[in-house]
């Protein structure tokens, strides 16, 4: 395993809503600034390719997985990992809010469908979109990967199978909207920051979180991308509401010297946790 | 109910600089009436855009109060925007001498929408988009005239109360003269908005609050030390103005019927 310190590139971008022709011209401006910025890996937000609000244009926006449309991204990321946001159809049209993750010297993208789609309140995903059914786990340069995408974050169960499948650092494309104003950051805010304190303290990851900016109808998206590393240590963190492309240097050691710290992984017992879940909590 | 004012300010200028600039505006156009609204939303969109880039349109009927509209000159110089006044007396008077009303909410309907047919007007000569200033306390109460004072592209208020709206002005550095006095639609002589309601906007604004984004029931509000009375005027006044806050009701016949199942946002395609 490559031990050297490895640099994580966050996006946090305003992408045009419905255009995935211009926001892919973007997303390549972006990447060449990661490349200079020396990113090993660059995370571009949530349906970074389309725009969030996109009801019907859902489907007129859609991508498919082996479509020749990635063929610039594939290109771009010969030096690079690069995760990007889309609208995934598949072959019989059904539409899924998806992530496709590129890694360098892949033909395909690791494609992961987000499992928990808001449906209340402002939130109609799932009048659009059928949820994924698979954990998106992959090993990348920065080790074992996990995503959850937006909502699936706030989810603890999701993370803790994460955690049990051995992954290292979550990371959290987002597309949160702005609530709450009351406080010296946006309410919302805390949502985040508070879910990845856990999964940093006590499932041990690093979590990557790349939250977008941009208005759309109203509904402003509050930025505020992070990185923490395992311990609920906050390393770096975006202003709310502006672009940002943040380059975070973290060190791989961070790991193993969080688990000399706490011994969270090994007392951990995922085979009686699945047993005891399997009993239906007798 | 506390806001931050700083992070408020901050948002509203991003949110209108983008709509506006994303439809392919340069500018912005309001009707500064003196009172509170507007003078706020004349702050925030001269910072958005720059003052050059804002037009406000000060509209005075012959019984409008005095002060208000030296209020409203007096927004104009601190914020150094264009502006043009416009007496809307000639209009108004032509057509009620031809269509006579005694019903004084009939005339200053007819007031209110006269303004925002000028507002519309001049958007298009100049430009400029039309700028809204209703907050959330008039649109959940509904006081606010459908089509007049109510029309707007953008509404950078419709999500604070007045309480609120108190303290961004106070931020932003909106004058003492406008933030003192009583709010008023100035309609008619003497009219004030909590004199009309039968209301004041500090309880109202923590009734509302409770209800709407709290999401008590009125039983629970008035538990918490409101009179049942009230939460219960305030209630009823949400439910009968809900029309006010959509667009018209179209009866579906097709497979694919606007606003219901053709479903595109707002910032389609621009």
């Amino acid at each position: 395993m490559d031990l050297r310190n490895q640099r994580v590139g966050v996006c946090q971008f305003r992408p045009l809503l419905g255009d995935i022709e211009k926001n892919l011209s973007k997303h390549l401006e972006w990447v060449e600034r990661g490349r200079e910025g020396g990113a090993d890996f660059l995370v571009f937000p949530e349906l970074s390719l389309t725009g969030y609000r996109l009801r019907d244009l859902a489907g007129e926006v859609a991508v498919e997985a082996d479509s020749p449309f990635w063929k610039p991204l594939q290109e771009a990321s010969r030096e690079m990992t690069l995760l990007v946001g889309f609208v995934e159809k598949d072959r019989d049209g059904v539409l899924y809010n998806s992530m496709a993750l590129f890694k360098p010297g892949c033909t395909s993208p690791f494609i992961y469908r987000k499992l928990r789609l808001p449906n209340f309140g402002m939130f109609e995903e799932k009048r659009f979109f059928k949820a994924g059914e698979k954990l998106g786990i992959c090993e990348t340069v920065l080790g074992r990967t996990g995503l959850l995408v937006c909502r699936d974050f706030l989810f603890p169960s999701l993370a803790y199978c994460h955690f049990s499948q051995g992954v290292k650092v979550i990371v959290c494309p987002s597309n949160a909207p702005l609530r709450g104003v009351e406080g010296a950051e946006f309410d919302s805010q805390r949502l985040w920051e508070d879910a990845a304190a856990a999964y940093s303290r006590f499932f041990s990851a690093l979590v990557v979180y790349v939250n977008r900016t941009g208005f759309e109808d109203g509904y402003g998206f509050a930025g505020g991308s992070f990185v923490m590393e395992p311990g609920a240590k906050m390393v770096w963190k975006a202003p709310p509401l502006e672009e940002t492309l943040g380059i975070v240097e973290f060190d791989k050691r961070c790991f193993a010297r969080y688990e000399a710290l706490s011994g969270y992984l090994k007392e951990e017992d995922h085979g009686q946790i699945r047993r005891f879940l399997l009993s239906e909590g007798r | 109910m506390k806001i931050n004012a700083e992070l408020v300010e901050k948002t509203l200028v991003l949110f209108l600089r983008e709509e506006i600039h994303k439809f392919g505006f340069q500018k912005g156009i309001l009707g500064l009436s003196g009172g509170l609204d507007s003078a706020v939303v004349a702050y925030l969109a001269a910072k958005a855009l720059g003052p050059e880039n804002l037009l406000l349109l000060l509209l005075p009927y012959q019984s409008s109060d005095r002060n208000n509209l030296e209020d409203a000159r007096d927004v104009v110089l601190r914020l150094k925007t264009p502006s043009y006044e416009i007496d809307v007396t000639p209009q108004i008077d032509a057509y009620f001498s031809a269509n006579p009303t005694d019903d004084r909410l009939a005339f200053g309907n007819k007031i209110a929408r006269e303004r925002m047919s000028i507002l519309f007007d001049f958007s298009q000569r100049e430009k400029a988009m039309v700028l809204g200033t209703s907050n959330k306390t008039e649109l959940l109460l509904g006081y606010g005239t459908w089509y007049g004072d109510m029309a707007s592209s953008l509404n950078p208020l419709g999500d604070l109360y007045k309480t609120q709206v108190f303290q961004l002005a106070e931020a932003l550095g909106v004058s003492e003269a406008v933030r003192a006095k009583a709010p008023s639609a100035d309609l008619w002589p003497g009219q004030t908005d909590e004199g009309e309601m039968g209301l004041t906007y500090a309880e109202a604004d923590k009734i509302l609050y409770l209800l709407v984004d709290r999401r008590m029931t009125p039983e629970e509000v008035a538990e918490e030390g409101y009179p049942s009375s009230l939460v219960q005027k305030i209630c009823a006044m949400v439910k009968r103005n809900q029309f006010k806050r959509q667009l018209p009701v179209i009866a579906k016949l097709s497979h694919r019927t606007v606003e219901k199942d053709f479903l595109y946002p707002r910032d389609w395609g621009v």
